[in-house]
């Protein structure tokens, strides 16, 4: 489950910072959703106490991000683990992010929050899907739903507030493997909740295809 | 038979409501299931009198719906349960607005008695399901319900078999191939979907915990509406090594509510109601405006 804590939205003066304090037990994630532009961030960490372990493990995390976005990645997902940390004591973090480069189309957002799994702390990069991949969901979501052509979704919109009960959401799901020729486990099926979430799973599944 | 207290609504027109009429709780082994129907909901001044009762995240829960009728549905629903539930209170009134809820940890609702200033605690269960055009809220004590409600005319955008194949038991696939009519084949489809997420809603610990696939609602031979639940084992690659484990824990009530309408209830069996039947009393209700006794119904 998605726990957001902070988010950064776009801002054109060329920096966003947002400052955050917060208990680390858990899983740590860092979001990016962005156009077809490369979006390039570099990210500050410091902390109160002294775990030197942890700060370089989020440091590789940033250089890692800048690297890859400057790039326009195309994957949706990286994940990495940090040596294992002794998570028993809290430790407050402020987190400073400051944008440094933009080039082309806007981004959307930033975003930190939590994964609530295991203690070990295991930071994963994930990109939001490509707004094409949002737009064939949405015109599915419309389509089940029997919602008026102009109805305004956007990646956000949550399918419990467009009125789709369990058996929608089912037949939502069945549409899109269809449409995208994945196969969705049931669990993963039941667990999304909206259409940015429907994208992304599809999009993670697509690219975990075999070659054809 | 009708209670109403209409007249005494269209002279109010103070913010404070009447006084809801108290209910006895179910005994063990009933199940009452009252639903609203939200067309027959129209006064304005009624509507924000319901929106008076919720809480602040309820309230903005409603906002987030998206249109008028979506909004309509989401406080009807939260206001059947907040009353429906206060009127057990027996020995005192309770104020639905002071009641608090939570959820489980899958998320499922019930009531947090503890946090709740001026209740009982009380062994009652609820869960409620809703359409567009039917919202139901069942109440039970001492054991867990799940119900669900579907619109009979429902049309699956897809083709039934394909659709019971994806995420039906192999069973209900064969069971449903059966059906020649197309028609018929899709209520059947129906049907079963209402009784296998009232099982799951029973249940209570999420759909991953009871997929689909994994467990046969089938009918039990020689009765017309007894339904039983077998879990299938691990699927193996031959069918024939499935084992089923059919067991009485669970009961369930298939019903018709308003004739537009497919119901199930579902219920656990726990021991100290070993064989009896269960009993199902269905009501009609508009809050704090009247009640209507619809039918009360036995299943074995």
């Amino acid at each position: 489950m998605w726990d957001p804590i902070a988010t950064c939205s776009e801002d054109r003066s060329g920096s966003a910072i947002t400052n955050l304090g917060h208990n680390i037990t858990e899983d740590f994630c860092l979001r990016l959703s962005s156009g077809n532009g490369a979006v390039s961030v570099s990210s500050a960490l410091e902390q109160k106490d002294s775990s030197s372990v942890l700060v370089v493990a989020l440091g590789l995390c940033t250089a890692l991000i800048s690297l890859l976005l400057m790039a326009s990645l195309s994957t949706t997902s990286l994940s990495f683990k940090a040596p294992s940390i002794q998570s028993t004591t809290t430790r407050i973090y402020q987190v400073t992010l400051k944008r440094v480069l933009r080039k082309a189309s806007s981004f959307q957002s930033i975003s930190f929050g939590r994964f609530q799994s295991s203690k070990r702390l295991r930071l994963q990069i994930s990109c939001a899907a490509k707004p094409e991949t949002v737009q064939k969901v949405s015109d599915i979501v419309k389509e089940q739903l029997a919602l008026s052509a102009d109805t305004a979704l956007t990646a956000e919109s949550k399918f419990s507030a467009l009125g789709a009960d369990s058996l929608d959401t089912v037949e939502i799901v069945m549409a899109l493997e269809e449409k995208f020729d994945i196969s969705v486990e049931e669990t993963d099926a039941q667990n999304i909740t909206t259409i940015q979430e429907a994208a992304d799973l599809i999009e993670d599944l697509v690219q975990k295809k075999p070659a054809a | 038979m009708r209670i109403s207290v209409m007249s005494q609504m269209q002279r109010s027109f103070s913010i404070d409501l009447p006084s809801l009429i108290p209910l006895q709780l179910p005994s063990r082994r009933h199940t009452h299931l009252w639903y609203v129907i939200p067309d027959e909901v129209k006064s304005t001044s009624l509507l924000k009198r319901y929106s008076q009762l919720l809480s602040q995240t309820e309230k903005d829960g409603v906002d987030q719906m998206r249109g008028d009728e979506l909004k309509k549905n989401a406080l009807l629903a939260r206001t059947l349960v907040r009353t429906t539930v206060a009127r057990y209170q027996t020995n005192k009134e309770v104020d639905p607005r002071s009641l608090m809820f939570k959820k489980n940890v899958y998320g499922k609702p019930e009531v947090d008695w503890q946090n709740c200033k001026n209740c009982n605690h009380q062994p009652l269960h609820f869960n409620i399901s809703h359409t567009d055009s039917l919202i139901a809220c069942g109440v039970t004590v001492h054991v867990p319900v799940g119900i669900d409600v579907e619109d009979k005319e429902r049309k699956i955008k897809h083709d039934v078999l394909a659709f019971a194949k994806r995420f039906y038991s192999a069973d209900e696939v064969n069971f449903l191939a059966t059906i020649p009519d197309p028609e018929a084949q899709r209520k059947e489809f129906i049907k079963l979907w209402t009784l296998k997420e009232a099982y799951v809603k029973a249940l209570g610990k999420g759909f991953s915990a009871a997929p689909f696939n994994t467990f046969t609602i089938q009918s039990i031979p020689g009765t017309e509406e007894g339904y039983s639940l077998c879990k299938t084992s691990e699927v193996t690659a031959d069918p024939l090594e499935e084992t089923k484990k059919c067991n009485g824990e669970w009961k369930f009530a298939p019903l018709e509510l308003a004739d537009s309408h497919y119901a199930a209830v579902c219920i656990e069996d726990d021991q100290a109601n070993e064989g009896a039947p269960m009993r199902v009393i269905v009501r009609k209700t508009i809050p704090f405006v009247e009640d209507q006794l619809i039918s009360e119904r036995i299943f074995l």
